[in-house]
């Protein structure tokens, strides 16, 4: 089932695109534009509601329920519904797109190790998955899997000559690029704010971008290219929307604040 | 606070735990291999290499002492003289004592994984590799020639005593000096190959991914005939008696002249299926005395008579993708069950139970 919706249309989607321009690495980049061409209205949804959400954090009636309600969760949770309803916000609704991105990853993910074909198991598999009225196996067999310096089935390393080790450039661009989407999506913390709801912020945006930079290093790199690409156009679409904190980048302002 | 803060680490890692397991990471991609000698049998059946007694399967000694999750054996070990020679998924190619698996040397010039197992000549090791190349390496493990192909390299190449053959996954049949790896010639197949070509009488014989099988004069390189089989061809042919037998993946055992390539016969084992599914042949079979034997996907053995009736089938554990060995009166069949555990069944060629193995049974 997983295989067939899936799996299935995103490896000959993958093989077509891939024909088409003739390099693993460029099909990758332009699949992802694709994919986020194609949730733009579940990204735009998401946008609109931590807009609102964000609205909220501002709103005198949240901040007096806020404060009203501190020792009493349960009273707080009802309260903050009857708001939500009232000014119809759904908070859940920011974690859709979130949830299926994480299936577009999966299956992204499976689709590329069986195109890539590593192994001998991998490539009966392939052989399978290819709609023979789409796609000839002759045409798409090899893949040209390098894409600069990198193949694109292999974690990616820059080896330098006279350095014995090599550097993990493009799982360092993950770190940064996520870095830079989860703090400039999230709003500076308001006076009054809860400290839970900032600290959630804070662990987010710490690991988040440790979780994808570890996930690059030890994957292979036509993932690692998926994420940087996905975090680019995701800095984009929401610096397009206008709803970007760059401030939260400047932490040695933080810092001077602090010591005030 | 100190709660949350755990909480949330223990979603992340859940998160990349998930991300791992649905991706598939660290399952193997290969199947077993395993080579039968007068004596012993040696197993390269994953993470180690086992040896066990012929006779009763029981192991031996395995190899290496310390495993480790990316250092994976598949390809067939083979003898080159009192060498016993094993490639593994880490880029290594190690000599062995045959006797106590105690390592004699190993060739670390590879780039990238081992997919099939070198051939052995008199004087020569010549080992595929997945980073494109072909290298020859002397009985010291010293390194005498390499040829780079334009596409990764999965097929244990063929010789005549003075041209090397292989394919290639970049569509090629190439032709190099033995002496000199200097390319002779290459041909194009159509499809990227990875089925071991059969060399007899001056022709080699090869089938590719698309199913379309090539004679091909080995002089020159030119083409003799080709035949477009039902289903795509996994591993080398048969020959016996003037005619080819060979498995494709829809589980067709195609019996071709090899005079012209017409197809004389054909027995579909999918036919003895449970359901439509095609039950591909990915292994070579074997010649017997009264027969050939092949095994399919769906874990059926089956003997045919040299014209294409089905003698005797055997139903075992799981699927068989490897190359059926065979040795006086033994057969050796790799069963892979999962991805993960692959024993291995000892028949008598009328099929009678001998003795199996696997990693949680030690041999019985």
């Amino acid at each position: 089932m997983w295989d067939t919706i899936i799996i299935q249309p995103f490896i000959n989607l993958l093989l077509w695109i891939s024909n088409f321009v003739g390099n693993f690495g460029v099909a990758i980049i332009l699949f992802t534009i694709l994919t986020r061409i194609i949730l733009y209205p579940l990204t735009a949804s998401q946008i609109k509601s931590s807009t609102a959400m964000q609205a909220l954090q501002k709103d005198k009636r949240y901040i007096e329920i806020q404060t009203k309600y501190k020792n009493d969760k349960e009273k707080l949770a009802q309260e903050q519904m009857k708001l939500y309803q009232e000014l119809k916000i759904n908070p859940l609704s920011s974690c859709l797109p979130t949830l299926i991105q994480f299936q577009i990853i999966i299956g992204l993910y499976q689709a590329m190790i069986q195109t890539m074909a590593a192994g001998p198991i991998d490539l009966l598999k392939l052989t399978r998955h290819i709609y023979p009225n789409f796609l000839k196996l002759s045409e798409v067999l090899p893949l040209n899997s390098q894409f600069l310096w990198m193949d694109m089935g292999l974690p990616e390393r820059l080896n330098i000559p006279g350095l014995n080790f090599g550097i993990p450039v493009l799982a360092i661009v993950v770190v940064i690029t996520t870095y830079i989407s989860t703090k400039i999506m999230t709003p500076p913390a308001q006076p009054g704010a809860n400290d839970q709801g900032a600290m959630m912020s804070k662990m987010m945006n710490l690991y988040m971008p440790v979780l994808m930079g570890w996930l690059a290093w030890t994957l292979q790199s036509g993932l690692a290219l998926y994420f940087v690409v996905t975090n680019l156009i995701q800095i984009a679409q929401y610096a397009i929307s206008g709803n970007v904190h760059w401030g939260n980048l400047a932490f040695w302002k933080k810092k001077a604040v602090v010591k005030k | 606070m100190k709660k949350q803060r755990i909480g949330i680490l223990l979603i992340f890692g859940i998160l990349a735990l998930s991300l791992a397991a649905c991706t598939g990471a660290g399952t193997s991609n290969s199947f077993s291999g395993v080579l039968l000698t007068e004596q012993n049998v040696y197993y390269a059946g994953g993470a180690k290499l086992t040896a066990l007694d012929g006779l009763n399967g029981n192991p031996l000694w395995s190899y290496p002492e310390k495993t480790t999750p990316t250092r994976l054996f598949y390809a067939e070990p083979v003898m080159a003289g009192e060498q016993l020679i094993v490639v593994d998924y880490d880029k290594k190619l190690t000599s062995l004592n045959p006797k106590t698996g105690s390592e004699l040397w190993q060739f670390t010039g590879a780039k990238s994984k081992y997919i099939d197992s070198p051939l052995v000549t008199e004087n020569l090791i010549i080992a595929p590799n997945s980073d494109y190349s072909l290298y020859a390496l002397d009985y010291d493990g010293k390194l005498v020639w390499t040829y780079e192909a334009e596409q990764a390299l999965w097929t244990r190449p063929v010789t005549d005593g003075t041209t090397v053959f292989f394919p290639s996954m970049d569509r090629n049949l190439y032709a190099l000096d033995l002496a000199t790896g200097n390319l002779k010639w290459k041909i194009d197949l159509g499809t990227s190959t990875v089925a071991r070509p059969l060399l007899d009488m001056g022709v080699i014989y090869i089938g590719n991914l698309s199913g379309t099988v090539f004679a091909i004069n080995a002089q020159d390189g030119s083409e003799v005939w080709k035949e477009n089989m039902e289903g795509g061809i996994w591993a080398a042919p048969l020959a016996h008696d003037g005619k080819l037998y060979l498995g494709d993946l829809t589980g067709r055992i195609n019996i071709i002249n090899m005079a012209d390539g017409n197809l004389v016969d054909y027995y579909d084992t999918s036919d003895d299926a449970a359901d439509a599914k095609k039950a591909a042949i990915l292994g070579a079979g074997v010649l017997i005395e009264n027969g050939i034997v092949f095994g399919n996907e769906d874990g059926m053995l089956f003997l045919i008579d040299f014209e294409g009736k089905k003698i005797d089938d055997e139903s075992l554990d799981g699927p068989i993708y490897s190359n059926i060995q065979f040795l006086g009166d033994q057969l050796l069949v790799c069963v892979t069950q999962s991805e993960s555990k692959t024993p291995l069944v000892s028949l008598k060629t009328d099929f009678r139970d001998n003795w199996d193995f696997s990693e949680s049974n030690k041999g019985k």
